[in-house]
C-alpha cells in the first residue's frame, strides 16, 4: 500500500453517478437483510396469498353468484392488505430499534446522502409490496376467479406498489415516535383495526360504514378500484382518495422526519 | 450564523419566491373566469384548484421576495458602501429592466397576440372595459418588480440617512431595536408581527375602491405612477429584510417557530380562500366589515407565510448544496425570461383534451426545461451570467478542478476542525461552555475528560449532529452541515448499533458507497486485520469485534479527518495493538485524528497533543509531557514501618497507600517529604522516586476544575 491510498484529499467531490449508487446500495442491503429475516419475510410474503385463497375464494364462493364482481373486489382488498404489512412493519418496526441504537445518528454523521437511510426503507417496502403482489397474482390466476386482464393487473400492481408509500409514512411516524419495544405493538394496534374497519373485505355494520373514510386503506382501495375500472365499488372520487393518500404521506412522513432530525 | 458566510438558506428562499412566480403565471390560463387579454390565453379546461393555488401563492410570493431583497440590499450596502451599492443595483436591476423590457416586450406581445387570436378564431377583438389602460400607462409586464425596487431603494436609503441624522446619540435606534427584538425576537413574531407589519397594507387595501380579493396587492405592472398598496406593502417588506440583516440573531427565533407560524399561515389562508370564494370576477368588494376582515386576514396570512417559509429555509436549507446553489443562481434569469416561454406552452396545451393537471404539469415541465437549458448554455457561461449573478462559470469544468461550489478546501495552515467559543446546552446542563478547540492538520489529538466533560458533545458539533447554541463549529473550513465536508471525514461513535442482518463485508461495502473514492472491501479488511470476520454477521460478533468493524467503517472512505470516540473500549490487547498501529499508520499518512479515550495509556501511546476537558471547558492542553508537568507530582515508593495514617498528615503528601511493607506516597513536594521520611525512619529501604503519569495529572486537573 502506498502512502496516498489511505487518505483522500481534503474536499473530494463525488459524481452524481456515485451518489445514485450510494442510494441504490443502501436500498439493496435494506432489502437483502429483510429477505434474510424470516420473522418479516414469511408473514408478509408467504401468508397473504393463502389468506386470500381461503377468504377471498373458498369462503366467498357462496355469496359470489349473488354479487357480481365480488371476487374482483375481494382480490383488490387482499392486495391492499398484502402491501400494507411490509410497508408499515418493514419501516416502523425496523426504524424504532435502530433509532434506539443510534444508527440514525451515525448515518447522519457519515456522509450518507440526504435521506438515503429512509429512502432505502421505502424502496425496500415497495420491493416487498411488489413481491407480495406477485404471489397474490399467481394465487389468483391459479384460483381463476378474477376477471382482470394482464394489463389491469399490471396497472393494479404499479398503483399498489406506489400506494405503499402512505403506509410507509405511517410506519415511519410510529418508528420515529416509539421505542423499539413498543413500535411493533403500536403498529399492530393500527394495522389490524385498519384491515377490518377500512372495509377492505368484510361487510361493515351500517354505523361503521361512514367511518371507513378515516382509514388510508380504504382510500387506497378506492384508487385501486378506480384504476381497475370497478365502478360498482367506487364510493369516492379517485382523485380525492389519491389526495388523501398524498396528504397522509406528507403529514405523517413530515412529522416523522422532523422528529428524526430533531431527536435522532 | 456567521455574517461572513454565504446565506445559503435565504438564497434558497429568494429562489423559491422567484420560481413560484413562474408557476403562478403558468397557472393563469386555467383560472376560471379569467378575461381574455389579461393573460395570453384562456384554457379550455379551467380549474378551481389551480385558481386557488394562484390565489394562495399570490398572497405572499412577491412580498417574500422583497423581504429577501431588503436583507441582501443591506448585506451589499455594508460590504460595498453607497457607491458600490448603486453601481451594483444599476447593473443588476436597472439594466435588466431596460434591456429585458426591450427584448421581452415585443416577444411577449407577439405571443399574446397569437394566443388571443387563437382564442377568437383568428380575430383580435377590442379590449373589454376592464382592461382600459390606467393613467400613466406603461406595460412593465412581470418586470414591474424591478421598477418598484428602483423606486424603493432610494426611499429606503433616504430613510436610513434621516434616522442617522436625527439620532446622533443612537437613542432612537436603541429604542427601535428594543421594539424589533420584542416583536421579531420573541414568540410575538407568530401573531403580533404579522398583525403590526401588515396593518398599513391592510388599511391601503381596504380603502381602495377597486380592490379585487383575488388580485391581492395590485401589481405595478401597467403604470409608472407609484401605486400606494405596492409601495406600502413591498416597502414594509424591504425594510423588514433590511432590519433582519442588521439583527441576524432574530433569524434564530424565526427558524425556531417555523411550524406554528406555518399553521397560522394555513389557517389565515383557509379563511381567505373561503371568503374570496371561487369567483375570479371583476366586481370589487363593497366597504364594510367583511372587506375589513378579509384585508386583515390577507395581510396576516402574507406575513405568516413569509416568516414560515424563511423559518423553513433556515431550518432545512442551511447547508451548502450544489443543486440549491445552481437553482438559486439560475432563478433570477428564469424569472426574467419566463413570461413568453410559459405563455407559449399555455397556448400550445389550450385545447388538448386531457385533464388540467396533465396540461399544467406539462407546461411547468416544458417551461422549466427550456428555461434551465437556456440558463445553462446561454447565461451561466457567458457575460449575461456575469452581469446578473456576478460570476461566469465555464460550461465544462476542468478535470481536477471539480470542487463543489462554495466548498473550497481550507488553506494548508488552517485547522481541519475547529470550535470557536462554542456553547452547547441540554436544558439547564451546559455540556460545552464557550469552548475554543482546534484539530490541526496531520496531528493526532487526544481529548480526555471524565464522563460528562463534553467530549462527545464536541464531536457531535464537528459532525453536524448538533448545532452550537452560541459560537461556531467548523469542519474543513466551513459548516459541518455540508455533506461535501463530511465526505472527508470518518467516524467511530460510542454506543452505536449497526444494521442487523448484514455481514461485515456488506456493511463495509455499504459505508464505502457514501464516499467518493473509498478503499476496496478487501483492503479495509486487511488493514484492520479482520479478514476472517468479513463473512460473518455483524450482530453475531463479540463487543470487541464489533468495535473493530466500526473502526473499519470509519476508515473505509480514506478520510482526511478521523473522529474516534473511545475506539478501544471492549477490545482485547491484541485487537487494541492492531488498532493502535492502524491509527499510527493513518496519522503518518497525513490523516488528522481526534481521539477521545478513557484509557490514558492510549493517549500517551498515540497522541501528539492532549486536551483535557472538564465541565465543558478546556482545563489543560499541550503534549503529553507538558500536561503531565502542569501538575508536578511524584510517587515515592519505599519499604518502611511508619504508619500510613500518620504519613498522610505530613505537609506535601497527597495520598498514601500500603501493601505489606511497601509504602506508596503521592507527593507534591517530594524533596521535603523524603527528608522527613529519612529522618523519621532509620530503617527505610528501597527508595524509588517517579514522576506521576498522565493518569494522575488527569485526575488532578479534572478534580481542580470541579
Amino acid at each position: 500500500m502506498n502512502t496516498a491510498t489511505l487518505v483522500s484529499p481534503l474536499l473530494p467531490t463525488m459524481s452524481s453517478g456515485r451518489v445514485l449508487r450510494a442510494y441504490l446500495t443502501d436500498a439493496k442491503f435494506e432489502a437483502l437483510r429483510m429477505l434474510r429475516a424470516p420473522a418479516f419475510a414469511i408473514p408478509f410474503l408467504v401468508i397473504p396469498a393463502p389468506i386470500y385463497l381461503l377468504f377471498g375464494v373458498v369462503m366467498a364462493a357462496q355469496s359470489a353468484p349473488k354479487t357480481p364482481g365480488l371476487y374482483d373486489y375481494l382480490f383488490v382488498g387482499f392486495c391492499v392488505m398484502a402491501i400494507m404489512g411490509p410497508a408499515m412493519f418493514g419501516v416502523g418496526s425496523t426504524l424504532a430499534p435502530e433509532r434506539d441504537a443510534g444508527l440514525t445518528k451515525l448515518k447522519r454523521a457519515l456522509p450518507a446522502p440526504a435521506g438515503s437511510y429512509l429512502i432505502a426503507k421505502f424502496l425496500m417496502a415497495m420491493f416487498f409490496a411488489a413481491l407480495a403482489m406477485c404471489t397474490m397474482i399467481v394465487a389468483a390466476k391459479c384460483a381463476g376467479k378474477i376477471s382482470f386482464s394482464n394489463l389491469q393487473l399490471l396497472v393494479l400492481t404499479i398503483t399498489l406498489v406506489i400506494g405503499a408509500l402512505p403506509f410507509c409514512a405511517l410506519g415511519l411516524f410510529i418508528g420515529a415516535h416509539f421505542s423499539g419495544g413498543a413500535a411493533p405493538g403500536i403498529t399492530n394496534l393500527i394495522y389490524l383495526p385498519m384491515l377490518y374497519l377500512g372495509g377492505l373485505f368484510i361487510p361493515l355494520p351500517t354505523f361503521l360504514q361512514k367511518w371507513v373514510l378515516i382509514w388510508p386503506a380504504f382510500h387506497l382501495q378506492q384508487v385501486a378500484t378506480a384504476v381497475t375500472g370497478m365502478s360498482k365499488y367506487q364510493f369516492l372520487p379517485p382523485l380525492m382518495a389519491g389526495a388523501v393518500l398524498v396528504g397522509v404521506t406528507v403529514l405523517f412522513g413530515g412529522l416523522a422526519i422532523r422528529r428524526i432530525i430533531k431527536v435522532g | 450564523m456567521a455574517s461572513q458566510e454565504r446565506f445559503h438558506s435565504l438564497d434558497a428562499v429568494r429562489a423559491l419566491a422567484l420560481l413560484l412566480g413562474v408557476a403562478l403565471h403558468a397557472s393563469m390560463s386555467f383560472i376560471p373566469g379569467m378575461l381574455p387579454g389579461i393573460w395570453a390565453t384562456v384554457d379550455a379546461a379551467p380549474s378551481v384548484a389551480l385558481g386557488q393555488l394562484f390565489f394562495v401563492t399570490h398572497i405572499f410570493r412577491m412580498s417574500l421576495f422583497f423581504v429577501m431583497a431588503g436583507f441582501f440590499a443591506r448585506l451589499l450596502y455594508m460590504r460595498s458602501g453607497a457607491r458600490g451599492f448603486w453601481i451594483n443595483r444599476l447593473k443588476r436591476i436597472a439594466v435588466p429592466l431596460v434591456v429585458g423590457w426591450c427584448v421581452l416586450f415585443p416577444l411577449y406581445a407577439w405571443v399574446a397576440t397569437w394566443g388571443v387570436s387563437d382564442l377568437f378564431g383568428g380575430k383580435v377583438p377590442a379590449a373589454p372595459q376592464q382592461l382600459k389602460p390606467p393613467p400613466g400607462f406603461f406595460p412593465f409586464m412581470h418586470l414591474w418588480f424591478l421598477y418598484v425596487l428602483l423606486l424603493l431603494y432610494p426611499a429606503l436609503l433616504v430613510l436610513r440617512r434621516l434616522v442617522l441624522a436625527l439620532d446622533h446619540q443612537g437613542a432612537l435606534r436603541a429604542a427601535l431595536d428594543r421594539v424589533v427584538s420584542l416583536i421579531l425576537g420573541t414568540p410575538a413574531v407568530l401573531v403580533v408581527a404579522p398583525a403590526l407589519l401588515g396593518a398599513p397594507l391592510a388599511l391601503t387595501l381596504y380603502q381602495r375602491h377597486d380592490w379585487l380579493y383575488w388580485a391581492g396587492i395590485p401589481a405595478q405592472d401597467l403604470t409608472y405612477y407609484p401605486q400606494l398598496p405596492a409601495m406600502v406593502g413591498f416597502g414594509t417588506a424591504l425594510v423588514v429584510g433590511w432590519v433582519l440583516h442588521r439583527r441576524l440573531e432574530l433569524l434564530r427565533n424565526i427558524q425556531k417557530l417555523w411550524l406554528p407560524q406555518l399553521a397560522l399561515a394555513i389557517a389565515a389562508t383557509l379563511y381567505c380562500v373561503a371568503a374570496a370564494g371561487t369567483s375570479f370576477g371583476f366586481v370589487p368588494a363593497p366597504l364594510g366589515a367583511g372587506k375589513a376582515l378579509f384585508a386583515a386576514a390577507y395581510v396576516f396570512a402574507m406575513w405568516s407565510w413569509i416568516f414560515a417559509i424563511m423559518g423553513m429555509g433556515l431550518r432545512f436549507c442551511s447547508g451548502e448544496s450544489r443543486v440549491r446553489r445552481y437553482v438559486a443562481d439560475s432563478s433570477y434569469w428564469l424569472y426574467l425570461a419566463h413570461l413568453p416561454v410559459v405563455a407559449t406552452f399555455d397556448i400550445v396545451v389550450r385545447t388538448w383534451p386531457v385533464h388540467w393537471s396533465v396540461k399544467f404539469a406539462f407546461v411547468l415541465a416544458a417551461s422549466f426545461a427550456v428555461l434551465f437549458a437556456s440558463y445553462h448554455l446561454l447565461v451561466r457561461p457567458t457575460f449575461i451570467g456575469e452581469w446578473l449573478n456576478g460570476r461566469r462559470y465555464p460550461l465544462r469544468r476542468r478535470k481536477g478542478a471539480a470542487i463543489a461550489a462554495g466548498t473550497l478546501p481550507p488553506p494548508a495552515t488552517a485547522p481541519v476542525a475547529q470550535l470557536a467559543a462554542a456553547t452547547r446546552r441540554f436544558g439547564t446542563i451546559t455540556a460545552l461552555d464557550g469552548i475554543d478547540l482546534e484539530l490541526r492538520r496531520g496531528e493526532l489529538m487526544a481529548l480526555l475528560g471524565p464522563n460528562g466533560a463534553g467530549k462527545t458533545s464536541a464531536i457531535a458539533l464537528w459532525l453536524g449532529l448538533a448545532e452550537p447554541d452560541a459560537g461556531q463549529a467548523m469542519l474543513l473550513g466551513g459548516s459541518p452541515l455540508a455533506i461535501e465536508r463530511r465526505r472527508g471525514v470518518g467516524v467511530m461513535m460510542q454506543d452505536v448499533g449497526l444494521t442487523n442482518g448484514l455481514k461485515v463485508r456488506e456493511l463495509i461495502e455499504q459505508t464505502a458507497s457514501y464516499y467518493p473514492d473509498p478503499m476496496s472491501v478487501a483492503e479495509v479488511l486487511e488493514i484492520t486485520r479482520i479478514t476472517d470476520l468479513g463473512g460473518r454477521y455483524y450482530d453475531k460478533l463479540s463487543g470487541g469485534q464489533k468495535r473493530q468493524v466500526q473502526f473499519a467503517l470509519a476508515i473505509c472512505g480514506r478520510p482526511a479527518v478521523l473522529f474516534l470516540d473511545e475506539p478501544s473500549v471492549g477490545m482485547d490487547i491484541a485487537a487494541r495493538e492492531t488498532l493502535w498501529s492502524a491509527i499510527r499508520r493513518l496519522r503518518d499518512r497525513g490523516c488528522s485524528i481526534l481521539l477521545t479515550t478513557h484509557y490514558l495509556e492510549e493517549a500517551e501511546a498515540l497522541a501528539d497533543r492532549v486536551v483535557v476537558l472538564s465541565k465543558g471547558r478546556v482545563v489543560a492542553s499541550g503534549t503529553v509531557g507538558e500536561v503531565r508537568s502542569i501538575v508536578s507530582r511524584r510517587h515515592i515508593r519505599c519499604d518502611s514501618g511508619l504508619p500510613a495514617d500518620e504519613l498522610a498528615h505530613w505537609p506535601g503528601v497527597v495520598s498514601v497507600s500500603r501493601a505489606e511493607q511497601r509504602l506508596t506516597i503521592l507527593a507534591t513536594d517530594a524533596e521535603s517529604v523524603l527528608r522527613r521520611l529519612l529522618a523519621s525512619d532509620q530503617a527505610v529501604a528501597n527508595i524509588e522516586v517517579q514522576q506521576a503519569g498522565l493518569t494522575e495529572a488527569f485526575v488532578e486537573l479534572t478534580k481542580e476544575a470541579a
